[in-house]
């Protein structure tokens, strides 16, 4: 397992985030971790960053555990988010500098050239992230989450701030690189459509727990009782959305 | 450690220094009002024969090594703001880069930039005010040393605060030097008490404005 996380618990003073949560992520698949606002999703995946300390439970990546072996861990993997920014008066291909030298990237220009250009934003290289709209922003994060080959990629929201049409030409050339790479992503997001478009497994998430875990059509029949041909990933998030704590029951 | 992930928080903050007129603004213009203040006010006690002569030189050497000071520890902590302003801070350390290279990075950083600030006061006093701090620099760089790691100290601690409580605490990076400020000043009072008994004018190798001036 490339991931394997046993009873995460994290609790912010009385507010339990996330609540004895445990699932795997096996190598070279999408999985898809999501649920409503507050589900514990983002909290999740800093803690795998180790940016956050669980109260309880373990995190062990690659079959490794952040506490011993940080360094080698987030060498592997990389992280994007449309939360998070960039200093805003460096240029697109400085901020890239930057974290291909932390990652140590041979030849870096030309990897960063690759990228901007596979993510169609090779135009805006020397211009300061002040200048881009959040879209863009957004795919010079993705350039920076592919910079080091990762072979796990934990993407929380990546399509949150883009339009309809680039969100797809986005999920398109995640599936792309994920298939030429066989990196494994671990995808956060509330557009089911996506997920379902995307993912091979689902983990969804209430109130801090995993209330359903399986193929989006397992998930489908399993929340919603009913025997289904296809998923129906936007009704399971309604009805789970919708449940209150005491009701999320492990699945 | 890792010798290029220190490389690339310094390029990091040289970047943010090249497109970010604030720090020419902290690293020189600050300075040179500073100098030029305090250089003034040293005329004018020249003129008057109001304070003894190695007095005078010690003030306008405390300013240059306070300047040092100041520029370390608020530099320190405005380059961790920095992350925080622009969210960049957990694209930094969900990286395998440590807080340890991080600092280390930007010490190097803040350490040259202070070093710019402090050669930009001496050459002004040098120029303007016929204090040459430069001679005695062999002598200082232990009390420069010392500066630099009180600086450095203070700026960890600063950082601390706003790394723990955000930034509610970003107003100590420009005040905290203040809150010392008179500390300091006693304390040099002191000293520059101490030197004038020793014979200053011969320590400072004969640079001292009163005895230029006369």
């Amino acid at each position: 397992m490339l991931v394997t996380i046993e009873r995460l618990t994290k609790t912010y003073g009385k507010f339990t985030a996330v609540d004895d949560v445990s699932f795997v992520v096996q190598e070279g698949e999408i999985a898809g971790l999501v649920g409503p606002n507050g589900a514990g999703k983002t909290t999740i995946i800093h803690t795998m960053l180790g940016l956050i300390l669980p109260n309880a439970g373990t995190i062990r990546l690659f079959g490794k555990t952040l506490e011993k072996d940080r360094e080698q861990i987030l060498q592997r993997l990389n992280f994007t988010s449309p939360y998070m920014a960039f200093p805003v008066r460096l240029s697109v291909l400085e901020n890239l500098i930057v974290f291909a030298s932390i990652y140590n990237v041979r030849n870096p220009k030309a990897k960063i050239s690759e990228l901007l250009e596979r993510f169609g934003i090779g135009r805006l290289r020397d211009k300061p992230i002040s200048r881009l709209s959040s879209g863009e922003t957004t795919r010079v994060g993705l350039c920076k989450a592919f910079l080091n080959d990762p072979e796990l990629l934990l993407l929380d929201e990546p399509t949150a701030f883009l339009d309809f049409h680039a969100a797809i030409q986005v999920r398109d050339i995640l599936l792309e690189l994920q298939r030429s790479r066989g990196t494994t992503i671990l995808y956060t997001s509330h557009n089911m459509h996506e997920v379902q478009r995307m993912c091979n497994r689902i983990i969804f998430l209430s109130h801090g727990r995993v209330v359903a875990t399986g193929t989006p059509i397992e998930v489908t029949r399993n929340v919603l009782k009913e025997e289904r041909d296809a998923p129906a990933l936007d009704e399971v998030f309604i009805r789970i959305a919708g449940r209150q704590p005491d009701e999320a029951v492990s699945n | 450690m890792k010798l290029y992930r220190i490389n690339a928080v310094i390029r990091r903050h040289t970047y943010e220094v090249m497109h970010n007129a604030n720090h020419i603004t902290y690293m020189v213009y600050w300075p040179v009002v500073n100098i030029v203040v305090w250089g003034f006010f040293t005329l004018y006690l020249r003129h008057g024969d109001r304070m003894q002569p190695g007095v005078i030189s010690c003030l306008l050497g405390a300013v240059i090594l306070w300047g040092l000071f100041n520029a370390f520890q608020r530099d320190m902590a405005v380059g961790f703001l920095e992350e925080l302003w622009s969210r960049n801070l957990v694209s930094l350390f969900a990286s395998p880069l440590s807080v340890t290279e991080y600092v280390t990075g930007l010490i190097i950083v803040t350490f040259a930039k202070a070093m710019i600030g402090l050669i930009v006061e001496s050459l002004i006093a040098w120029f303007f005010y016929h204090y040459d701090i430069f001679p005695m620099m062999p002598t200082l760089i232990p009390f420069i040393l010392n500066l630099v790691l009180f600086a450095l100290t203070m700026g960890i601690v600063i950082t601390g605060l706003i790394f723990r409580y955000t930034t509610k605490f970003q107003a100590m990076a420009w005040s905290f030097a203040g809150l010392l400020m008179p500390s300091a000043r006693r304390q040099q009072r002191q000293t520059a008490d101490e030197i004038d008994h020793a014979e200053m004018a011969v320590v400072a190798g004969g640079t001292v404005l009163g005895d230029e001036g006369e």
